[in-house]
């Protein structure tokens, strides 16, 4: 092991890796940051640019655009409320807020430093403890996979918005459009009406990005008035404080250990983990805070939590990878294909069979987290200019990359006309005040909870299974509890205020 | 933590709803969820033709008709609780006045600015990107923006360098071809 560290190190700590991380970690940052064009699509388009690269110095910079990636998707879901992948959504609920309230260079500032050291721990956690981690995750079956999706479903439905059946149904509704397309086991269309803008169903990030990016800058627009003002986002001066925001981070150690903690292992639950860690880590900070109803409102536990769980899931979703040859995310995915590419075989004996690859992806985790937190630091008061950009000007922008980012997913023009019509429904959730978040997840989440129901079914018809399997009773135990509680707290909310009033 | 509550112009005040602003929500929710059951109705009759497969008990449409009932089951419940909420208030002094012309008014421009968008995201292929945004982003921002001659020759300039300057990135950096005009 120790001999595999040091080659590991040798091969990384070499100029050209380092600058080819160096302009990772600002391509992910800058294209995170754009509403419309996501992580997934920042790696996808590296991909090519690593095949003439070693392949260390390829993973190290796809992993940087990654880790970039992660604070990039903090300035668009601060700044904008659009969340730049899905396991930045719970960032909107307290960074945003914030910023409109004239403190966006608090909430990146904190974002920042969260992130940091979310992606410190889960590389430390991912380096002592991926093996048996991974073996963890692998005993979850079908049933478990299913559990785990019904309980994410629950957590967030009660998370966000007044009206807990207002969640619900949002992440039903989510469900219903996750099956729109072609069945996961036999290919039979369904609800596709024979249109071919229905006919390869709907991809979550153009979901993610009509509902989110289009809704909210709709919104952005209704006071027409100040609009031709020339309003920009923020009417305040912006300030940007980093050394502040540092202490206040560390000022909260045990919410951010939580968070980056729950962000490692849920994450590293292949699939699923991803989206909903953040919001696990955020919904755990809510219930352990003194006053929960502050979280909403810009509070920097909630920035704190969103971020470091959302960052930790980068080690985290590296963890089946690296154990057990299964990639834990679309990402993951891709830097699978980039081993492959170099004819590294990806599997269960990777680490013994190329270990100075895994030690330099480790030492390359931690070397894009100190990059990315220089990059950000020295560059965040330029992005912070946004927010000085009349909104005449912002949202028409924002609104053509998002058709870019939509369009460049699949190459697909039936994917923008979707991302219209998805945008519209947005809005009249929006004012219908109905939450987004549990809808976008209910469309990820959706066919991984069909197919291992359907796989559970496959094995054994035994519907039992589900209750009598410990981890899935728990998961579905947690579950009911869950919604059981958010009912409790919100009737005795209301009943408080009715006795005030 | 509701999105409402993030979207308040800054300094405003909360105001409490009147019981007008609470009856209007009330039908407002009741109309929806209304049209909702009935669209998750016909999807679940449509859901019972899907062919049933050999290998497992749940065949193509179970899924989706097992969710379709979860929703069918909220939106019942949030109609039920709307009503009883348009029972519990009464009707005041504000009954008879339509609040629709005023609401489409306040909400003109958000009106207009989906138009612009959703013309130029159905003629993308056949305008092509760069002639396509250019006129989507002077539109808008002309919709948008205030009237002075400088502030129109600075969207120009944007549209354009946006525009073109996007499509020659993709195509000459990340080998992405943006759609290419049918027409021209």
């Amino acid at each position: 092991m120790p001999d595999a560290f040091l080659m590991g190190a040798g091969e990384l700590l070499s100029l050209g890796t380092f600058l080819t991380m160096l302009v990772g970690v600002i391509a992910g940052v800058i294209a995170a940051a754009i509403p419309g064009f996501t992580i997934t699509m920042a790696i996808v388009l590296t991909l090519p640019l690593t095949f003439h690269m070693p392949a260390l110095q390829g993973v190290a910079t796809m992993l940087a655009v990654y880790v970039g990636g992660f604070t990039g998707g903090l300035i668009s879901a601060a700044l904008l409320g659009i969340p730049g992948t899905p396991s930045a959504v719970a960032t909107t609920f307290d960074a945003y807020p914030m910023a409109r309230g004239g403190e966006p260079g608090r909430a990146i500032g904190i974002g920042i430093w969260a992130s940091f050291f979310g992606t410190l721990v889960s590389t430390l956690v991912l380096m002592m403890a991926a093996p048996p981690l991974a073996m963890v995750a692998l005993k979850l079956g079908a049933w478990e996979y299913f559990s785990l999706i019904v309980f994410a479903m629950t957590v967030v439905a009660g998370l966000v918005g007044a009206s807990v059946l207002r969640g619900l149904l949002a992440g039903a509704v989510g469900l219903v459009l996750a099956t729109i397309g072609q069945d996961p086991m036999m290919g039979v269309p369904r609800f596709t009406f024979g249109l071919d803008v229905l006919a390869a169903g709907l991809p979550f990030l153009v979901v993610l990005i009509g509902l989110f990016a289009v809704s909210q800058l709709a919104g952005e627009v209704e006071d027409a008035e100040q609009i031709q003002r020339g309003k920009a986002l923020v009417g305040v001066q912006v300030r940007f404080r980093p050394w502040q925001s540092l202490r206040e981070v560390l000022s909260r150690p045990v919410n951010l250990l939580r968070s980056s903690l729950l962000g490692v292992f849920i994450g590293a639950v292949p699939g699923a983990g991803g989206s909903i860690a953040n919001l696990l880590a955020y919904d755990q900070a809510r219930r352990a805070d003194a006053d929960p109803e502050r979280f909403g409102t810009g509070v920097a536990e909630g920035v704190v939590a969103s971020e470091a769980g959302n960052s930790a899931t980068a080690g985290g979703g590296l963890i089946p990878l690296i154990a057990l040859g299964i990639p834990g995310s679309a990402v993951d995915a891709v830097l699978m294909a980039s081993l492959m590419v170099h004819g590294i075989s990806v599997g269960p004996r990777l680490m013994w069979d190329n270990g100075e690859l895994v030690y330099g992806m480790f030492l390359a985790m931690i070397v894009a987290a100190f990059m990315m937190l220089f990059v950000c630091l020295l560059s965040m008061r330029l992005f912070l200019r946004v927010t000085a950009v009349p909104k005449h000007i912002l949202v028409p922008v924002v609104l053509a990359c998002c058709v870019v980012g939509a369009y460049s997913l699949n190459n697909r023009a039936t994917d923008v006309f979707l991302l219209f019509g998805i945008g519209v429904f947005g809005y009249v959730l929006r004012k219908l005040d109905y939450p987004l978040a549990p809808m976008v997840l209910g469309v990820i989440l959706g066919p991984i909870a069909e197919t291992n129901l359907r796989r559970a079914l496959m094995n054994n018809e035994d519907w039992t299974l589900f209750l009598t399997r410990p981890v899935s009773a728990a998961l579905l135990a947690l579950a009911v509890l869950s919604i059981v509680l958010t009912v409790r707290h919100r009737w005795r909310g209301q009943t408080r205020s009715t006795s005030e009033a | 933590m509701s999105e409402r509550r993030s979207a308040r112009p800054e300094g405003a005040a909360e105001e409490a709803p009147s019981t007008g602003d609470v009856r209007r929500a009330a039908i407002s929710q009741i109309a929806f969820n209304a049209l909702l059951f009935i669209v998750f109705l016909v999807l679940f009759v449509r859901a019972g033709t899907l062919p049933d497969s050999a290998w497992e008990p749940l065949g193509a449409g179970a899924f989706p008709r097992l969710a379709l009932l979860v929703a069918m089951v909220f939106n019942a419940l949030i109609i039920a609780s709307e009503i009883r909420q348009l029972r519990a208030t009464r009707c005041g002094g504000e009954a008879g006045r339509s609040p629709i012309t005023p609401w489409l008014w306040r909400h003109r421009l958000v009106a207009a600015t989906l138009g612009v968008f959703g013309a130029y995201t159905l003629t993308l292929p056949a305008l092509g990107f760069r002639a396509g945004t250019f006129i989507f982003l002077l539109a808008a921002q002309l919709l948008l923006g205030p009237r002075a001659l400088g502030a129109r020759l600075v969207m120009l300039v944007i549209a354009a360098v946006f525009a073109f300057g996007v499509d020659a990135l993709f195509r000459e950096v990340f080998s992405i071809m943006l759609p290419r005009s049918r027409l021209f």
